[in-house]
């Protein structure tokens, strides 16, 4: 490919369509797990969350306008291929080893979203994932530029209407005809009239619950301004929204092209707020309206059977779970914990009490031997009362507080909230899938494309080898990952690939490349500075919080009370006797020092999140690119091989 | 020659708050308490943006050879300012816009959930635009 683009640039193939190359660059242009989560994000937190949908549209602007059409100027296909021409094989082997890293999350996330989606239809999700990974690797592979650019296109108009349809029934449903996208600002008012009542009924959690139009009740300011500013600058050097507008290969087409796409993404982004106003007065109106337990609505079925939504701590997938757990062998309540597959499921288990274990591992043995038993039906009339009485929910009604829906599970309840008939749910979700395989194809593409650089000066294998063992890394990757990964941190685990996308790669990229006295030391040294210190601060805030803790305690935004307790643990840790109390006593020191999603920990630099730590780490990129270009010979064009 | 007045002005404005006390000696009102470190730095660089500007439209004038690299680094400063202010400088005033309704929307809200989105849009056409004009008049890099 390296070779094909230099020479290709005199005899440049003609710019198709503006419209087909835009809607083909929007399906590229960042992760679908992302979008699918965005209504479910707006809803949770209200106005804190349209950070997301600010960030990746400012990332779709600087990456289509500004980034790509500096590759397309150079003659370069990929950010990677533009690297290596610039700065030498060295710094574009440097740069592919965080692509590849960005890649393999990203694709974790997007089939542990498979996986949901195929739950929610009651499809075993691992044959959905086997399934889409085939196609991934077929079309990957089989492919050539032109059909994948029709089919990516094809799958972004499905993917915008599986989200506009539901918008325009919804809309429909509350106010009549209109125009769905201006029209819900009449919902504000109505969700602030449900919103007091609930206040006033004292049916809220407020941990969990924030007003929908109230500024930093859930962020403060500067985690807002981190999270647009990480997902800004991670989007903006995404590698497939760079590859797919620079394909363009004249800047002035590029940049057009960069436009173009920002638009049609912004039909998407637009759709999301909206989304989630709709979906919150219908199930504000539930909880307000005393909903019986016994007759839960019907929208919750879906995500229930996705396991991502909870009513007091229980879900269908739970108890399809345990149901499982019970057919392959466990004959008691307590041996069901060992035989739990999934990590969602096992988490929601040792959170309940030994009654409502019991109760679960009855419903669980009916559903298991018992052939026409259905999960729903069992679910609501025997583990839902068990659970709400063991949590003191005695009058048996849905409340803010016993319900949890995680962000990607609003989006499989909304085809039901809109009243159509049931067939709307798989349409619905064909349409989010074909956006997946084509983000999962990107991927797997991505990932193929490093080859050029990668090996270009190697006498290696042919590429086809090469390409096996590229994908068959990914899939095993996959593979180790999927078993363990939990559905609720998939919108963090995307924020995270993307912030270290941009601390690995923004500097370089797009200071490295358009400032003349950038060298290749500089160049090489911003990838491995800004790349390292992310994954050293996402690992430490996150894997060993109370040793990052005592590193950097002068950083930390802690409270008083909070430094209290953590020094009250250390003292426990230190005087416990070695083996089990030590490490019992260890990982409560964590645990406090991690915190959770309501309470903050200690371990952290001014409150910033593990998963935009790109906030600080871009800027740091951007400095050593500059002290070490300035140090370092200017007219030393590449790093020996 | 305009900005450069006002850039200079700005800066030696921003160092004189910056003394603090010593600004009162001289016979001036304190405004650090006001601006703050933060403020100050900002009004700085406000300052030097200006200057930069003036700087940039003298050489353009004055004829140079560097017509391209001068004209594309103002548009691409002009437009990652305004991108900065549509994406982070409109969030952060959302509780006091939010006292305006229009429509039933928070005016905060309303530019949060579209008119940033919006705007950015519009800024990428206009900025390819600009762009490809100045590639198109000014010979290559």
């Amino acid at each position: 490919m390296t070779q094909a683009s230099v020479t290709q640039t005199s005899a440049a193939p003609p710019v198709a369509f503006p419209l087909v190359s835009g809607l083909a660059a929007a399906a590229q242009a960042m992760p679908v797990a992302l979008i699918a989560a965005l209504p479910g994000l707006i809803y949770v937190a209200g106005f804190d969350h349209l950070a997301y949908c600010i960030g990746l549209l400012a990332g779709i602007v600087l990456g289509g306008v500004w980034v790509a059409p500096k590759l397309a100027a150079s003659g370069a296909a990929s950010a990677t291929e533009a690297l290596a021409m610039r700065f030498g094989v060295t710094v574009a082997r440097l740069a592919a080893a965080v692509v590849v890293l960005v890649v393999l999350s990203l694709l974790v996330a997007e089939f542990a979203l498979v996986d949901a989606m195929a739950n929610a239809l009651e499809v075993p999700g691992s044959s959905a994932i086997v399934a889409m990974l085939a196609l991934g690797v077929l079309g990957a592979l089989l492919l050539g530029d032109r059909l994948f650019r029709a089919v990516a296109a094809i799958a972004f108009v499905l993917l915008s209407a599986s989200l506009l349809i539901p918008l325009a029934l919804l809309a429909y449903k509350a106010h009549g005809a209109g125009f769905p996208l201006t029209d819900y600002g009449r919902t504000f008012s109505e969700i602030a009239t449900l919103e007091e009542k609930l206040l006033g009924a004292g049916l809220v959690d407020f941990d969990t619950f924030s007003g929908h139009v109230s500024a930093f009740l859930k962020m403060t300011p500067l985690d807002m301004v981190a999270l647009i500013i990480t997902l800004a600058l991670g989007v903006a050097v995404f590698p497939p929204l760079l590859a797919s507008v620079a394909s363009a290969r004249k800047p002035a087409a590029a940049r057009l092209a960069g436009a173009w796409t920002a638009l049609l993404v912004m039909v998407v982004l637009l759709s999301a707020p909206a989304l989630a106003a709709y979906a919150k007065l219908e199930i504000y109106g539930a909880l307000t309206s005393a909903t019986p337990l016994s007759k839960l609505p019907p929208w919750l079925e879906a995500p229930m059977h996705a396991g991502l939504a909870r009513i007091h701590g229980t879900s269908v997938d739970l108890l399809e779970s345990a149901a499982f757990a019970v057919w392959t062998g466990a004959d008691t309540a307590s041996s069901v914990s060992g035989l739990l597959l999934n990590e969602a499921a096992r988490t929601q288990w040792a959170a309940l009490d030994p009654e409502t274990r019991e109760v679960v591992f009855g419903a669980a043995r009916t559903l298991a031997t018992e052939p026409g038993a259905s999960a729903w039906d069992l679910y609501q009339s025997v583990v839902i009362p068990a659970a709400a009485r063991a949590q003191g929910n005695a009058d048996l009604t849905l409340s803010q507080a016993a319900l949890a829906i995680e962000p990607a599970g609003l989006l499989l309840a909304l085809p039901e909230m809109t009243g159509a008939p049931r067939v709307v749910l798989p349409l619905i979700l064909l349409g989010l899938g074909s956006a997946v395989l084509v983000m999962v194809m990107t991927l797997m593409r991505t990932l193929l494309s490093l080859r050029a650089t990668v090996v270009a000066r190697l006498e290696g294998p042919s590429w086809r080898r090469i390409a096996l063992v590229v994908i068959a890394s990914a899939v095993s990757a996959i593979a180790a990952a999927i078993s363990t990964i939990d559905k609720e941190l998939l919108t963090t685990a995307v924020v995270g690939s993307l912030s270290l996308a941009a601390a690995g790669l923004f500097p370089a990229v797009a200071i490295g490349l358009s400032w003349r006295r950038a060298t290749a030391f500089g160049a090489a040294a911003a990838i491995v500075a800004g790349a390292g210190l992310a994954l050293y601060y996402e690992a430490g805030t996150k894997a060993f919080p109370a040793a990052f803790y005592e590193t950097w305690p002068a950083l930390s935004n802690a409270s008083e009370p909070a430094i209290e307790e953590y020094n009250a643990l250390t003292e426990v840790w230190r005087e416990a006797e070695q083996g089990d109390a030590k490490d019992a006593a260890g990982t409560a020191l964590d645990d406090w020092a991690r915190g959770t999603a309501t309470r903050p920990g200690l371990a952290n630099w001014r409150g910033i999140d593990g998963a935009v730590s790109a906030i600080f780490a871009v800027p740091v990129g951007i400095v050593v690119l500059i002290f070490v270009s300035l140090l370092t010979p200017r007219r030393r064009q590449a790093l020996p091989s | 020659m305009i900005e450069l007045g006002l850039g200079a002005l700005l800066i030696a404005g921003a160092i004189v708050v910056a003394m603090g006390t010593a600004s009162a000696a001289l016979g001036i009102v304190d405004l650090l308490p006001l601006l703050g470190y933060g403020g100050v730095a900002l009004v700085a660089a406000l300052g030097a943006l200006l200057c930069a500007a003036g700087l940039t439209r003298r050489a353009l004038k004055r004829g140079t050879a560097h017509r391209h690299g001068l004209r594309s680094g103002r548009l691409t400063a002009t437009a990652l300012i305004v991108a900065v202010g549509l994406a982070i400088g409109l969030p952060l005033a959302a509780d006091l816009l939010n006292l305006v309704r229009i429509e039933g929307f928070p005016l905060g809200y309303y530019l949060a959930a579209q008119g940033v989105l919006i705007g950015l849009v519009v800024l990428a056409f206009v900025w390819a635009g600009r762009q490809n004009r100045i590639d198109a008049e000014e010979p290559g890099p």
